[in-house]
Order: C-alpha cells, then sequence, then structure tokens
C-alpha cells in the first residue's frame, strides 16, 4: 500500500490535523510548521512508513505524537522555560479544556515514552481509553495503566518539587 | 474516560472515515452536546482554511528535516520538493508574510509563583498571571510583545516604552526584556510576538493589532500570533 500513497492528497485532507495537533502539543508555531513538513516530505521520501493497515488519521496522529515529543525532548531550553514547580495536577480537570492542556504539556518532557502518548491522546485529544488503544495498539486495560502512572509520576513530581 | 467526541473522531468525520452509523451518531451526540458541537465547527473551520491557504513547503526547510533521518538521498529531495511545489500553487499566500531561512523561535510562557508555562492559542490565563515572552536567535535583532485585550485595549507589553522595537541580542533561550503581569480584564487577549532584523517603528505594528488577524511585517520580521482566555 505504501507505494500508492498519494501523499498530495494526504497533505490537503490532513495537513490541519497534523499542524493543529503539533501546536497543541509543541505550544510553538514555527515549531508546528516544522514538524508537518517533516512528516510528509518524510513520507514522499518514505511512502511504506503508512502500509495501510490503518486508516490515514490514526497513522497521522501517531507519527505527529511521536514527532512531538521528541522535539519536546530535544529542546535544551526546556527546563528554564517551563519551571520545574508546575501547576497542581488533578484529576478531575476537564480533558479537553485548556487548563488541562497546560498542564500536560508541561509535563510530556518528563514521562516514558508510551505514557506521553497516552497522556496526549487522552488529555490532549480528548480520545476515549478505546480510542487511545486503538491508536497506541494495546488493550483498554493498559491504556487505564499507563494514564494512572502519568498521574502517579506527575503526583510524585509534584511532591518532590 | 471521555463521554465527549474526541478530536480523531472529528478529524476521521471530516476525512470521511466513518462509516454511516459512526457519522450519524457523532452528528446526533454533537447536537445536543455544545461542546462538542463548537469543537466539531471549530475544526472542520481549520481545515477549510487550510485547504484554501496550505502552508508553504520549501526545499530548504525540508533539508532541516533531514537531520531526523526523514529524508533519503538527493533524487529523494527532488521529488519531495516536486510534489509539495503542486501544494504552494494551489493557494495563495499566507497573509502573514516570514523572511525566508531559519528565523528565530518565538515561545510565549505564562503563569505565577515562578511556575511558568509554554502558552499555545487556546490556553487559559488569570488575572495576576505573568507573561514573559522567550527567543532563541543567531542574530541581533528588535522585538516587541503587543496585545489586543478583551476590552479592546491595544497595549505594547514589550517595549512598555519608546516608539520602536526593543533590542534583542542573539542567543539561545533568552527572554525578552520585560515580563507582564495580566490586570483584571477578563476575556479572549491576543498577543503578537514580533522578531525583526531592524529597529521596526511600533506605530504601523499597533495599528495593525488594533484591527487585529494576522499581521502583514517588513522582510526580515517574524510574528507568532497566541490567543489566550482570560479567565478569573
Amino acid at each position: 500500500m505504501g507505494r500508492g500513497v498519494d501523499v498530495e492528497a494526504m497533505y490537503r485532507s490532513y495537513g490541519h490535523s497534523v499542524l493543529r495537533r503539533a501546536r497543541q502539543i509543541l505550544a510553538n508555531d514555527d515549531e508546528a510548521g516544522e514538524v508537518l513538513q517533516e512528516i510528509f516530505v518524510g513520507l514522499v521520501a518514505r511512502p511504506e512508513q503508512f502500509d495501510g493497515r490503518s486508516a490515514p488519521s490514526t497513522f497521522l496522529y501517531s507519527v505527529t505524537t511521536h514527532a512531538c515529543l521528541a522535539r519536546l525532548r530535544d529542546r535544551k531550553n526546556r527546563m528554564r522555560l517551563i519551571d520545574e514547580q508546575v501547576r497542581p495536577w488533578t484529576t478531575d480537570v476537564d480533558p479537553r479544556g485548556a487548563d488541562a492542556a497546560t498542564i500536560v504539556r508541561a509535563e510530556l518532557a518528563r514521562l516514558p515514552d508510551e505514557e506521553a502518548r497516552a497522556a496526549v491522546y487522552y488529555h490532549l485529544d480528548g480520545m476515549s481509553h478505546a480510542e487511545v488503544a486503538d491508536v497506541l495498539g494495546c488493550s483498554r486495560r493498559h491504556v487505564g495503566n499507563l494514564l494512572d502512572r502519568v498521574e502517579r509520576r506527575v503526583a510524585e513530581h509534584k511532591e518532590a518539587s | 474516560m471521555t463521554d465527549h467526541v474526541s478530536d480523531l473522531r472529528w478529524d476521521r468525520y471530516l476525512a470521511g472515515e466513518l462509516s454511516a452509523d459512526e457519522t450519524a451518531a457523532s452528528l446526533a451526540h454533537a447536537e445536543g452536546c455544545e461542546r462538542c458541537g463548537a469543537r466539531m465547527r471549530e475544526l472542520s473551520a481549520g481545515r477549510d482554511a487550510f485547504t484554501e491557504r496550505p502552508i508553504p513547503m520549501t526545499f530548504a526547510r525540508a533539508k532541516r528535516g533531514s537531520r531526523r533521518g526523514w529524508i533519503g538521498g538527493a533524487a529523494t529531495l527532488v521529488a519531495a520538493a516536486a510534489v509539495l511545489v503542486l501544494v504552494v500553487r494551489s493557494g495563495e499566500p499566507p497573509s502573514e508574510e516570514r523572511a525566508k531561512g531559519t528565523g528565530p523561535v518565538l515561545i510565549l510562557t505564562g503563569g505565577r509563583d515562578g511556575a511558568m508555562v509554554p502558552l499555545a492559542s487556546g490556553d487559559a490565563v488569570h488575572p495576576g498571571d505573568s507573561l514573559q515572552a522567550g527567543y532563541s536567535s543567531t542574530r541581533d535583532g528588535f522585538g516587541a510583545v503587543l496585545s489586543h485585550d478583551g476590552a479592546g485595549q491595544v497595549t505594547s507589553y514589550v517595549p512598555s516604552t519608546g516608539a520602536t522595537l526593543a533590542a534583542l541580542p542573539a542567543g539561545t533561550d533568552r527572554t525578552f526584556p520585560e515580563s507582564t503581569i495580566l490586570d483584571a480584564v477578563v476575556g479572549s487577549e491576543t498577543l503578537y510576538l514580533v522578531w525583526c532584523e531592524t529597529r521596526e517603528p511600533l506605530a504601523p505594528l499597533l495599528a495593525q493589532v488594533r484591527v487585529g488577524g494576522a499581521l502583514t511585517v517588513p522582510i526580515g520580521c517574524h510574528t507568532r500570533r497566541v490567543v489566550v482566555e482570560k479567565r478569573r
């Protein structure tokens, strides 16, 4: 399927979604634009990345999240611009609310990869556990465990800071 | 777990990936749920705006991505450029002109009591929060942080005095020379971060901020617009 990917059509149909999510995760328009470019130029170079086993939207959610998390971890200045003392984490935060997005974004660079991806999908994209499981390719129970771990790590970090 | 329709599902709906049953269920939920209905309209408008004005993709910026191993040899780069040129030609140039090449990275952070976090459009802030703009640039430049608040007031946060942009020395992880404490006016506040190679006058920028929308700036300038919601 990879060789049959029409990248231009995919860009037109899904570019807005990739850009929006990159902006949401990175909080930086310039870097979000670079992620958009990385992903679609990468698809031209290596169309086999998309093997057609999942829907294009699901595939692009996954690669966008991966690219953004890599950038967050690479940001040399993040510890200077993001203070160690983050806002309080609460379990009753509206998953799609502005406050939740702000809190999650501040924590992402500190989390292990799988937990960070689960946190993005659940708290920033507003996915259900079933949807997160579908994108991650795991069980709902595992998603619940991942999100529990995220919550514990954040709470521990807050206590330690 | 959320009972609302996720962004993924709306993106799949907009791309025509959902089955008839899934589409009907999502739209039925949105009819009775103000938040999901608004979110669907917001994402749909974002899709329409992108379709009308896709972000130009350039060869120079593509090469930057090669650091991460996304791109193969020269022939592949040519192929990539050829395909993406079609995308560029399909839309009008963006209204917010940017200088070619690598520009500065502009970031806006907000919070209080030392807990500053990066802000993006849609994020919530509160009266009394501090706002601090930061940047990384390989060149000396000049900058400003301008605001259009919920009461319609236009303010230059940086510089707080003077008629031209403030000096911003080259460097990594630098901060703009002044920070701001948000006042009690609630509502949507639009913040513009501006970086220019030359010391531009403030007045033309403030006039555009008063009108709203994206700024049209001289060659050599970069801007970033962040719309935050100030809540009590």
